[in-house]
């Protein structure tokens, strides 16, 4: 047992978990952090899908919701979501601002409240727009269909650096890892100054529970070679997202003074739809992701459309039936074009634990949210038929990339998990700023939002930790 | 060959329903033409205990059925989608642990003479550059 008492121990080292570490430890803090995943850097990531599915993310590849209705990809690496996201960095618009606010009654939750939170974040990290002539065939498709069909698109800006698209360079070789570094992952951003700041990284190690007697928090974990071990904290940060907060604090009996622990889960249902055409589109070559639906009556119909794409497993999961028929189809997945709805889900799911610790997740679509994601499976129909595809896949699998809530902010403790510091209801050193403190489903990718509000949740907790 | 994870008649099983899969053409290789088996451990070795015993009692069942039958109860699991829950349930969760396996091992290409990727036109790449890494973390930092 490690008798060392850290000024902060950090469960997970995702998005969330690395700026705070970043900013704790360059004001001096002492800090430790715990993560489940491995810790790779650019010469290291996977180069396959059976390994990148199996050692990316949790359940060797996905898990399942109760029903095996939607599938849930929770990444589990050092780096979390920034290692293998498609780096879209979009502010939340009044929109989902308000929507928050509403629900949770915290003042901040705002365009200008968290306009220098944003700021910052966007300090931390570079941002481009994929220049025009480097676009491929699948985003051409995508610009075309909202063109003819009066929908609004938008350029597409990412947290990376430089792709260096004139060497060639496919992106989605980078879903398992961005083997150049132009991705902004965190460990090269901000946990790479926290760990030259002093913090200590423990990867492979999952937490357990959390004990705390007001002073001192006391998490238990074991590593992946089922070595037991002990961390001490003044305070303690919870990053490790929706079903992993969720998770530790039901499974150390947070239940009882926080009521709704493990409510009001969303995950932005998504669905990847394929357009076959007869010319090649090579959606797999150059830049993964360049334009967005930026059309307010999508917005206002609930769901976003994504110009997305799969590796070739992937593909052949979305790709219905088996046998001579889909490997006939596989070998025209060069011709194939994707769209992908995003739905701004409403119906909230729950996350419960077995009595063996493990997650179960209860989520659905309702009607309203069915309708949502049909409306957006008629305006891709439009994109594609109207760009000449000859067939079209309509993709049968949800997915849930976007897991958020479980501990969800609020003023009210009946109501909410986490307060407006940041904090625990009813604790004084128990923090969380990541995902799991959303209030509901704001329908825009969710990663600049948790940079900008864990630099929040870290100034709060530096001006907590002030004598 | 030997698995950590399936016995030698769930091998067998993963085989016959592989090949129900992906039987292969005059471009792709069958299953188990192409060696993907071989590296099933890579992937079960991080799949949850729960659902690997689904998988592990499913190919225990495929390893006593003949191909016909194999091939049938993939069609439910494809269409039983409609049917109702929670036997829709069952059949998705069936669907996506036998064609999640097979699908992941079969298009990683991992065979000794790897020709999917080839086969299916997949040519994705990164130009790994050295020259200019030192300076991209240091900006970065």
């Amino acid at each position: 047992m490690s008798e060392t008492v850290y000024d902060a121990v950090i469960v997970g080292a995702g998005v969330s978990g690395s700026f705070i570490a970043d900013e704790l430890t360059q004001a001096g803090m002492s800090c430790v952090m715990l993560e489940a995943g491995k810790f790779f850097n650019r010469k290291t990531y996977p180069r396959n899908e059976v390994d990148a599915n199996s050692q990316l993310y949790w359940g060797g590849g996905i898990e399942l919701n109760h029903d095996a209705s939607i599938g849930l990809l929770r990444p589990k690496v050092v780096g979390g979501g920034s290692i293998v996201n498609q780096a879209l960095v979009d502010r939340f618009d009044d929109d989902a601002l308000d929507s928050w606010r509403e629900a949770s009654a915290v003042p901040f939750l705002s365009s200008e409240g968290l306009a220098p939170w944003y700021d910052k974040a966007e300090g931390r990290i570079c941002m481009q727009n994929v220049p025009t002539k480097y676009r491929n065939r699948n985003a051409e498709i995508f610009r075309q269909g909202f063109e003819n069909n009066g929908y609004q698109w938008a350029p597409l800006r990412r947290a990376q650096r430089n792709c260096h698209y004139e060497d060639g360079n496919d992106c989605i070789e980078c879903l398992w890892g961005c083997r150049i570094d132009s991705k902004q992952s965190t460990p090269v951003t901000v946990l790479r100054r926290a760990l030259d700041a002093g913090l200590r990284l423990v990867p492979e190690i999952e937490a357990q529970g959390v004990t705390h007697n007001g002073e001192i928090v006391v998490v238990s974990a074991v590593s992946r070679s089922g070595e037991s071990q002990t961390f001490r904290g003044r305070r303690l940060v919870l990053a490790s997202g929706a079903i992993g907060n969720s998770k530790l604090l039901l499974r150390s009996g947070f239940a009882d003074r926080l009521p709704r622990l493990g409510y009001n889960f969303y995950t932005h249902p998504q669905y990847m739809n394929l357009g076959v055409y007869e010319e090649p589109v090579n959606a797999h070559k150059g830049p993964l992701q360049s334009l967005k639906s930026a059309d307010p009556g999508f917005r206002r119909s609930g769901f976003k459309l994504e110009n997305v794409y799969g590796p070739p497993a992937a593909l052949a999961m979305l790709v219905p039936g088996f046998g001579k028929e889909h490997q006939r189809r596989m070998k025209q997945t060069s011709h194939f074009a994707c769209i992908e709805v995003a739905v701004r889900d409403t119906h909230p799911g729950r996350i419960r634990v077995k009595r063996n610790g493990g997650a179960v997740i209860e989520k659905s679509l309702n009607r309203e949210d069915a309708a949502r994601r049909d409306r957006g499976l008629a305006a891709v129909r439009n994109i594609f038929l109207s760009t000449g595809a000859r067939e079209i896949i309509p993709g049968n699998i949800a997915i849930g990339l976007h897991l958020m809530g479980g501990c969800n902010m609020g003023t009210d403790p009946q109501r909410s998990v986490v307060s407006p510091e940041f904090r625990l209801h009813g604790t004084k050193n128990i923090y969380a700023a990541d995902s799991s403190i959303f209030p509901n489903a704001p329908g825009i990718n969710p990663s600049l939002t948790i940079m900008a509000l864990s630099l929040k949740g870290a100034e709060q907790i530096l001006a907590e930790a002030r004598p | 060959m030997t698995s950590k994870h399936l016995t030698a008649a769930q091998l067998i099983g993963l085989q016959k329903a592989g090949d129900v899969v992906v039987p292969g053409d005059g471009e792709l290789p069958s299953f188990s033409r192409s060696g993907a088996i071989e590296h099933v451990d890579r992937m079960l070795d991080y799949m949850y205990e729960t659902d690997l015993n689904g998988v592990k009692a499913l190919l225990t069942i495929f390893r006593f059925l003949p191909r016909l039958i194999i091939s049938w109860i993939m069609s439910l699991t494809e269409k039983g989608r409609s049917l109702p829950e929670p036997l829709a349930g069952a059949c998705r969760m069936a669907n996506l642990g036998i064609k999640g396996v097979v699908m992941t091992l079969y298009y990683s290409d991992l065979g000794p003479e790897p020709s999917v990727l080839k086969a299916i036109h997949w040519d994705s790449k990164i130009v790994e550059r050295d020259d200019d890494l030192e300076e991209r973390v240091s900006e970065a930092g």
